[in-house]
């Protein structure tokens, strides 16, 4: 059997205002790029249940318009996408269709909105592939594709089982950050968040042993690996995380991932961090405001943690370690006051990077289904913009204009050359001044 | 390739973990696979060595081997 496995991949706006002006602006293209060239985690994991004698190819689409023919003599095609996209993915489902190719869908969105899916695909993937993929794949071969393939318990795959993706079906040259999962699932209720529709909230975790063998794989390809962790939230545990950077101390690797605030809250942690090489941790501070920081995470932890952050951000950086703060605009308790604040805010703490969002209803989050009772969104379906840069609700505090421009004046003071330089001498005066080193030594693969 | 191309060339290799000198001509970011935040760990680094501070709005000037010497040589001459 011949796979086909496509992401659709690449950032979107829809917004033209905000495109034009986004790529001029330094601090914004850096981080665009870096998305748009990391690689589909979840379908090089697939791609290691293909029996062996079956051909696989790897495919990633970031823009249907361009992409030309792609190759059509495969048995099946399995797309993944998230919901910005994911209109490109059903079109070129659709396409696939009308040549007689079997197609699979998959992935965050298609998970939350399966019959949707069902209308472009003969089969549906719904939460994590690696318990079903074996089946819909059988399936397949015997030419009897079942239209949904459900993950029996959401969340109840055991990572200690996880499948080694095939990072050898990658093109060497074209990625210079891989990505390697370590977790999956957070313990805080963010009712924007996507993920964890998917994942769940329990919080389960790689054996180390096992992600470091991971490690080793990508090693053999790119000696040198700069590492995306694609977690949801890396440091929830902090004796795992402890664990997990001794055990990259002797990689020589750097690395990215995503955590919350409270790792600032252990200062072995943070040396292990840095030591292991770290780069940069991406936080979703979301909000500083009051009237907000309870619409962020519903439990309440981001709002018993909000007094800290300025702190938190100081301690993270001075350890070497950057810091990417997330912003989210648009709560219910933001008025126009709003983008004043985290400019003031970002500028201040000397973030190093910022990501400043629209909330986004994206399918199936709580978010969703709060705008969609109350008649606020402008689309029901508005998946094509669910680019986290465009507005697809009405706001309560402030006008739908007022956002967009909000979010454009943030751009411009945020992400402009005499910001972008500013925070490059805070940290290298905070790099002049570290105790904690790194370890000395030849780069990884290198070593005897 | 005078002795601060040479020193620089040896920051940057030990730094960025090179197998080889970095061409002194190419740019560290897009040639010599160098990322943003290691380029910039490298310049802290050579201003440290070399006791001079970059003016801020030359920072990203600062491409390759050869025009950090430059600087270099150049704020030793003033």
């Amino acid at each position: 059997m011949r796979v086909g496995l496509i992401a659709m991949s690449g950032v979107r706006i829809k917004s033209e205002d905000l495109s034009r002006l986004g790529v001029t602006l330094p601090g914004f293209v850096q981080r665009g790029k870096v998305i748009a060239a990391l690689p589909s985690l979840g379908l090089l994991t697939l791609a290691s249940i293909v029996p062996p004698e079956d051909e696989i190819e790897y495919i990633e689409v970031d823009d249907l318009k361009t992409v030309g023919d792609l190759r059509d003599d495969f048995d099946l095609v399995c797309i993944s996408s998230f919901t910005a996209q994911v209109l490109e993915g059903y079109e070129l489902a659709d396409r696939y269709r009308a040549k007689g190719i079997k197609v699979a869908l998959g992935g965050l969105h298609v998970s939350q909105m399966p019959e949707e899916a069902k209308a472009h695909a003969d089969a549906v993937v719904i939460g994590e592939g690696e318990t079903t993929f074996p089946r819909l794949l059988a399936d397949c071969k015997e030419g009897q594709l079942e239209p949904y393939y459900i993950e029996q318990r959401r969340g109840s795959f055991d990572l200690a089982s996880a499948p080694m993706p095939r990072y050898d079906l990658l093109d060497p040259d074209r990625y210079n950050r891989i990505t390697i999962q370590t977790q999956r699932g957070c313990p805080h209720v963010c009712p924007f968040c996507a993920s964890t529709r998917l994942f769940g909230r329990g919080f389960r975790q790689k054996p180390v042993e096992l992600v470091i063998r991971e490690l080793e794989a990508v090693e053999k390809i790119w000696p040198r690996p700069f590492i995306e962790f694609a977690d949801d939230n890396t440091f929830v545990n902090k004796r795992y995380g402890k664990e997990l950077c001794k055990a990259l101390i002797g990689h020589r690797i750097r690395w990215f991932t995503e955590t919350d605030i409270s790792v600032a809250e252990d200062e072995e942690l943070l040396d292990l961090m840095f030591q292991s090489g770290c780069e940069q941790i991406l936080i979703g501070l979301e909000t500083i405001s009051d009237s907000a920081i309870h619409e962020a995470d519903l439990h309440g932890w981001k709002a018993r943690k909000l007094e800290s952050y300025r702190e938190a951000i100081e301690r993270i950086q001075s350890h070497g370690i950057t810091c990417n703060g997330c912003f989210v605009l648009g709560f219910d308790g933001h008025d126009a006051s709003v983008f004043e604040n985290v400019r003031q805010f970002a500028l201040e703490t000397n973030l190093l990077e910022t990501q400043v969002t629209v909330l986004t209803p994206m399918a199936g989050t709580e978010t969703y289904h709060k705008m969609r009772t109350e008649g606020r969104l402008y689309r029901l379906a508005p998946w094509d913009e669910c680019t986290l840069f465009d507005v697809t609700f009405r706001p309560i505090g402030m006008t739908r204009r007022q956002l967009e421009e909000g979010l454009m004046y943030l751009f411009k003071e945020l992400y402009n050359v005499g910001v972008y330089t500013r925070r490059k001498r805070h940290y290298m005066e905070i790099t002049k001044k570290l105790t904690t080193r790194r370890p000395e030594g030849p780069p990884a693969g290198v070593a005897s | 390739m005078s002795d601060v191309q040479n020193q620089i060339s040896s920051i940057v290799r030990s730094m960025a973990q090179l197998d080889h000198d970095p061409d002194p001509g190419a740019n560290l970011i897009s040639e010599a696979g160098i990322d943003s935040l290691m380029a910039l760990r490298i310049l802290a680094s050579i201003e440290k060595s070399f006791e001079v501070r970059i003016p801020d709005d030359q920072l990203m000037e600062m491409t390759s081997v050869e025009k950090i010497a430059h600087f270099i040589e150049s704020a030793r001459r003033a």
